[in-house]
């Protein structure tokens, strides 16, 4: 499609990337009748719901996504746009000489009981109530708050032998935190991955941009914004790399905090404090992604037969989680890091040619910037050797039957996703930075201070809670508005 | 009396908690681990699930293709040796009494295969034509290969999976004699194989299954797989016609009006079945809850409008369906309507649900990659 | 042989002999059992960042001897060339020696005391006047709720970070999470911040004062005070277990053999200690004996006594100042990791403190005595006095020229606070016990910070009311 002259009508939204939230956002707006246009930069939408052949025959899909909500779910009829999930399977953890699998605790449950309540805390519009820190009991205002003191392992303690390392080690899966650090608990209400999708994650990104299509949005890849132009103090247009203006009611933007503000706004259009809000919020990338296709099925000993349809934790351990936080935070690689294995051609065989496997490794605490310079293929070199040394301990035979390796460092992730520092959470998850502090502008939930902006990427509250419900909350904020009257 | 199947040495083996569940008065595995995960395999994958408990009965006579031709609701007596139909077979009154597949194996031989049994009425229509009527459900073993790589599981045990749907043929497969046939609604293969040839049938498939992900399924993910693709089956959703003269059930009410031709003359009860005019339509229900519902009225506005037969929750759809019988005016897709989840031990009050029409199937068969 | 009291204390320092006074006070007949043979304090650390104000005024402390030798000591940050920047009360001096380290911050630094001052001083209603806290936070602004808010969830270090500019002040400003026994990186711990702007010494807001005589003269004065409100006085007393008669706690008994009958007890010794070392077994329920097991924290904060000849020339004289030497925000969270992994850190956090000239006189020794505040040290096996020594003699004598010491004294180190909700916690989570009459007044009950004699008091108010309604019955 030709855009080389400027558009003259306006679109009702026009929303910025079309990943999770983007697309999500895009067919709630354009069922509710309104005029969408979802830009995205890429050829192909999908953001980090993308599924990669990366060698000939083998396709992986690294970046986990936590569970969509089962009303959207419904609501977008994604089921029928041929978005299948297969459940996960229990976690394991694999030790050279033993396994452990992981114990049915109501811990888990717990915190899906909590994470619901945050996330149904996300969609309320009203403001944060006063939490007063002198009640001789702290009154939560939803369960979740009182997690948000509180330690992972003190919240692990009782679990029987070696069940708390895994839960910790599945809870920080590609992260980087303290398990010992106040606030730590916060991560069990912000869940990675959520199972294998048909087709991989990809199969679940092409659901989504059918389900926003028919919906009637239009969908334009391959196109860049590069400003956001305001009118008499609201967010009016979008201006694209190439010079062409879209004009909107409405802007979604569902990049992430800082990329936002900070790459699509002159800052002296911004208020100064706003800027320096922006500036101190922390946004740090901790996770690195190796696929690795595998000529053959591993073999581990004393395996149980579904062994490979688990994600499996890789000798977890709390003092080396908080040694290898700690060097993140130098901006040093540890010696042994954190590595989640997922196999998932074994539950979807169509991800890998047949008898052979694709193994997904997931590493945390990898840092964005190293303390002595960039990414040289040394160190990536580096990494991937420390990786797969740790694999080979408890699949032994692995190395021998790898057909292809391929590194997705943080540095990577910035380039490919356009996440700031290549963190794919958009921003730490700490009490200081998680629901009413996240993004932590006066107004809660998606508004932001510019006026016509909504944020709905990853780093809003209900982000790292649930895939496209900060889209669906940007969506039902924009339509209440505008059927309020208060959109021009 | 309880009979076992002949995978039993197997199924139980595998049968992670030991769930189990009966059919015909055969003892099956309710699940052997996690039925979502099962039920989601037969759509990654591939699933074999133990399918020897099905009512089958040999027909052979010089008059067997009268006898078929005045049973059932279609022209079996059209197919030619290896060819199966579909087909209901019904009460003098029009009511279904039972819906199965039948199978011509021979000129004066063929064979129904049918979820629930009948005995009386096939044994005693078939003596009237001087047919025999013989019950093989024991002397045979058959197992469901369902899914996208069933047929690549097929070709990789090394037969030869270029077979049409509704179709059986009968290979000597190294040393054993197995029929490799299509019945089923999935999409899928069955392999049968005399009954002491069992055991050795399921470690060949489960060996050359691992690498397409293969999962034994149990009962309940088959049922859920019948419920996504909108299948009613006698004996779980509705009782066949128990008189000869009785009307209930419509096949117009069921979904199974297709099975039903119209040009074949000469099927008991056909002018009954003409003449019926059904006032209420097999339709999905899509509950806002993932705790299923069998089996319970249906409102609208208060006012009971339909009930629901079977209801599971499907871990595709991420909720709880179920197959419901509504009158016409409320079952148009999208309608939304209440009912009350069942009691359970973790709920003080009943809960009341919403719930919207979905015109069935819910989900297309899985698709099939070619071998 | 068994004598009857109202109620018993376990346990000597202050936070016993509070208790004991303030029973007696009221009428009770309260008895104060100590192990030691002698009523003292620690010896040698003279500062004190928080008394219970009205514990001093109830008491009269005054009446019995409690002076302070400094009312109120100045942050000190050491610049480059030797020089202190002093960060005090005078705003003026303040700005002028902080322009010094760092122009940019002065305004910044002036904001925040101006508004942590307010804020500390509209808590105080709540955190030590006992008034009801939905009046207080009624009276706050909004722009306060939401520092405050900002407050309980916040690291001090990225407050810290996001409010001035200069490494050193910061890192010295951060300090005082680190006195509260957190790590100014936990979240939460920018809490502290208002903890201590909070405390009233002597009158004067967010002071740190040093008592002539050092904490062994305020433990002087409070004997005083015991003995003058009719409490009895036991040194020498060591409780083995406490008894239990008819369902109802009767009272202790002790090493030697006698029992004290008293059904009201107060145990300044940590929860774990009292309910597992002196309880009967069968009084806590099995879930609160699990939950006793958790690990203890592993680290802490040491104390070191330097013996000095004469007072070290630096920046204009160390006396009458407490010196924080850090290096930078990153300091505090290296030192820690190591001490968390069970080393003794590097490069730890110091804070130096020397008492006015005056005091030298009235200390026990003729020595002037260099109080070093040392965070964070692993404990356990894994503390090592000497390495520590020479540590820190090597950091001073880096920062501070012409600096010999003639004796070093290790105290045992106090355990951090187990986590920053302690401070959010109310009086009822921290002094009572699941077994009725039994209350905890000690360190241990308190939210941050030993010795205020907050938790004391309000144990023994707790103790009194218990009395009186047991009384009536």
């Amino acid at each position: 499609m030709c855009w080389s002259e400027s558009v003259a009508e306006r679109y009702d939204a026009a929303i910025i990337g079309a990943g999770a939230d983007g697309l999500a956002a895009a067919a709630l707006l354009a069922r509710a009748g309104l005029r969408v246009m979802v830009l995205e930069r890429h050829g192909e939408p999908g953001g980090r719901l993308v599924t990669r052949q990366f060698h000939p025959g083998y396709f992986a899909s690294p970046f986990a996504a936590a569970p969509i909500p089962d009303p959207l779910f419904w609501a977008l009829d994604l089921a029928r746009h041929g978005a299948l999930l297969a459940p996960t399977a229990p976690a394991a953890a694999l030790w050279p000489d033993r396994i452990v699998t992981s114990a049915p605790t109501p811990l888990l449950a717990e915190a899906e009981r909590r994470r619901a309540a945050a996330l149904a805390h996300a969609r309320l519009p009203a403001p944060v109530p006063r939490w007063n820190p002198f009640a001789r009991r702290v009154r939560a205002a939803w369960p979740a708050e009182s997690w948000t003191h509180r330690a992972l392992v003190e919240v692990l303690d009782g679990q029987e032998e070696g069940q708390a390392e895994l839960l910790a080690a599945c809870a920080l899966e590609g992260r980087a935190a303290d398990p010992l650090a106040a606030g730590s608990a916060l991560h069990l209400l912000a869940p990675g991955g959520a199972g294998v999708w048909r087709g991989g994650l990809g199969g679940l990104g092409a659901a989504l941009a059918a389900s926003a299509r028919a919906a009637g949005a239009e969908l334009a890849c391959g196109l860049e914004v590069s400003e956001i132009k305001c009118q008499s103090g609201r967010a009016a247009s979008l201006t694209l790399a190439d010079g062409t203006q879209i004009a909107a009611r409405a802007i979604i933007s569902t990049l992430d905090l800082k990329r936002t503000f900070l790459s699509l706004f002159a800052w002296s259009e911004l208020p100064p404090p706003v800027v320096k809000q922006i500036g101190n919020f922390r946004i740090a990338g901790a996770g690195a992604y190796l696929l690795v296709a595998l000529g053959a099925q591993p073999q581990a000993k004393n395996a149980p037969a579904d062994l490979l349809r688990r994600p499996l934790q890789v000798m977890p351990d709390l003092r080396r989680m908080v040694e290898a936080h700690a060097a993140w935070r130098g901006g040093v690689l540890a010696e042994h890091l954190p590595l989640t294995l997922r196999f998932e051609s074994s539950v979807d065989p169509g991800l890998a040619p047949i008898g052979a496997a694709v193994m997904t490794v997931t590493i945390g605490c990898v840092p964005h910037t190293l303390f002595d310079g960039v990414w040289t293929h040394e160190k990536r070199d580096l990494l991937t050797a420390r990786a797969l040394a740790a694999i080979e301990q408890v699949f032994p035979g692995l190395a021998a039957s790898i057909v292809a390796v391929e590194l997705i460092a943080p540095p990577d992730i910035e380039a490919l996703l356009g996440a700031t520092a290549g963190d794919l959470q958009g921003g730490e998850i700490a009490p200081d930075q998680m629901f009413a502090f996240r993004p932590g502008f006066a107004r809660p939930g998606p508004y932001t201070p510019v006026e016509g902006l909504y944020l709905a990427g990853p780093s809003s509250a209900a982000a790292p809670l649930a895939t496209c419900a900060a889209g669906a909350i940007a969506a039902e904020a924009l339509i209440a508005d505008l059927r309020a009257g208060r959109l021009k | 009396m309880i009979r076992a199947t002949p995978f039993h040495a197997r199924t139980a083996e595998a049968n992670r908690d030991n769930l189990w569940t009966m059919r015909n008065r055969f003892t099956l595995p309710a699940q052997f681990g996690e039925p979502a995960a099962e039920a989601t395999a037969a759509r990654f994958g591939v699933v074999m699930a133990d399918i020897s408990w099905r009512w089958r009965v040999m027909l052979e006579g010089a008059r067997t293709r009268e006898l078929v031709q005045r049973l059932f609701t279609r022209d079996a007596a059209a197919l030619n040796p290896g060819q199966a139909l579909k087909a209901l077979w019904l009460s003098d009154g029009g009511g279904v009494r039972g819906a199965g597949v039948v199978a011509r194996h021979g000129r004066q031989s063929f064979q129904l295969v049918a979820a629930a049994e009948d005995a009386a009425w096939i044994s005693s229509a078939a003596a009237l034509f001087g047919v025999t009527a013989r019950d093989v459900t024991e002397e045979e073993a058959g197992l469901a290969l369902i899914g996208p790589y069933a047929g690549k599981l097929v070709a990789a045990l090394g037969l030869d999976a270029a077979l049409e749907p509704l179709a059986l043929r009968k290979f000597l497969w190294r040393n054993l004699e197995v029929t490799l046939s299509r019945f089923g609604e999935q999409g899928g293969y069955e392999l049968w194989c005399k009954s002491e040839d069992a055991t050795l049938l399921w470690d060949r498939v489960a060996r050359a299954g691992e690498a397409f992900a293969n999962l034994p399924a149990g009962q309940i993910a088959m049922d859920t797989l019948d419920l996504e693709a909108g299948v009613p089956r006698p004996g779980r959703d509705y009782d066949g016609a128990i008189a000869a003269d009785v009307a209930e059930p419509l096949a117009g009410e069921l979904r199974l009006a297709a099975l039903i031709d119209a040009e074949h003359l000469g099927f008991n009860g056909r002018s009954a079945a003409m003449a019926a005019r059904p006032n209420r339509r097999l339709v999905g229900l899509a509950l806002d809850s993932s705790v299923p519902a069998p089996f319970t009225p249906v409102l609208a506005n208060g006012a009971v409008v339909g009930r629901t037969l079977s209801s599971l929750y499907s871990p595709l759809l991420r909720r709880a369906i179920a197959l419901a019988q509504l009158d016409e005016a409320h079952a148009a897709a999208g309608t939304r309507l209440t009912l009350t989840l069942p009691a359970a031990r973790d709920v003080l009050l009943p809960t009341v649900t919403a719930a919207s029409v979905v015109d069935l199937p819910f989900l297309a068969p899985p698709d099939s990659i070619p071998p | 042989m068994s004598e009857r009291y109202d109620a018993a204390v376990i346990g000597g320092g202050v936070s016993g002999l509070a208790a004991v006074s303030l029973l007696a006070k009221a009428g009770l007949r309260a008895v104060l059992l100590e192990q030691a043979t002698t009523l003292s304090g620690p010896a040698g650390e003279p500062a004190l960042r928080a008394l219970d104000p009205r514990l001093v005024k109830e008491l009269g402390l005054a009446r019995h001897g409690l002076k302070f030798s400094s009312r109120d000591l100045a942050l000190a940050v050491p610049r480059s060339g030797g020089q202190l920047t002093v960060l005090s009360r005078d705003r003026h001096a303040t700005a002028r020696s902080l322009a010094a380290l760092s122009p940019v911050d002065v305004a910044a630094f002036a904001a925040f005391q101006r508004e942590f001052a307010t804020l500390a001083r509209a808590l105080r209603r709540t955190w030590w006047e006992g008034a009801p806290a939905a009046e207080t936070a009624a009276r706050l602004k909004p722009a306060q709720h939401d520092l405050l808010d900002r407050l309980t969830v916040t690291s001090a270090a990225c407050f810290l970070a996001a409010r001035f500019e200069s490494d050193a002040l910061k890192a010295a400003l951060a300090f005082a999470a680190a006195a509260c026994g957190f790590s100014p990186s936990e979240p939460g711990s920018a809490l502290a911040l208002l903890w201590s702007a909070a405390q009233e010494m002597c009158g004067l807001q967010g002071a740190v004062a040093v008592p002539r005589g050092g904490v062994g003269g305020l433990v002087a004065a409070l004997s005083q005070a015991a003995e003058a409100a009719g409490a009895t006085l036991r040194p020498g007393a060591t409780v083995s277990r406490l008894t239990v008669a008819d369902d109802r706690l009767a009272g202790v008994e002790l090493a030697a053999g006698e029992q004290i009958a008293a059904p009201l007890i107060l145990s300044t010794l940590s929860r774990r200690r009292t309910l597992e070392g002196l309880a009967p077994t069968a009084r806590i329920g099995l879930g609160a004996a699990q939950a006793l097991r958790r690990p203890s924290p592993r680290t802490g904060c040491a104390t070191l006594v330097f013996g000095l000849n004469r007072l070290p020339d630096f920046g204009g004289g160390l006396a009458n100042k407490r010196v924080v030497i850090a290096e930078r925000l990153e300091t505090y969270e290296i030192a820690y990791t190591a001490a968390r992994l069970g080393q003794m850190p590097r490069e730890p956090v110091l804070e130096l403190i020397l008492p006015p000239p005056q005091a030298a006189a009235e200390q026990l020794s003729s020595r002037l005595l260099l109080s070093v505040s040392v965070w964070p040290v692993p404990l356990g096996d894994a503390f090592d006095r000497d390495a520590l020594a020479r540590t820190v003699g090597a950091m001073i004598e880096r920062h501070i020229p012409g600096f010999a010491a003639a004796s070093c004294d290790v105290l045992p180190p106090l355990a951090a606070a187990p986590s920053v909700a302690r401070l959010l916690s109310g009086a009822a989570e921290r002094i009572e016990t699941p077994i009725p009459g039994l209350l905890l007044c000690g360190d241990a009950a308190e939210p941050a910070d030993a010795i205020s004699g907050r938790a004391a008091r309000q144990a023994a108010r707790l103790a009194v009311l218990l009395h009186r309604k047991g009384g009536a019955r």
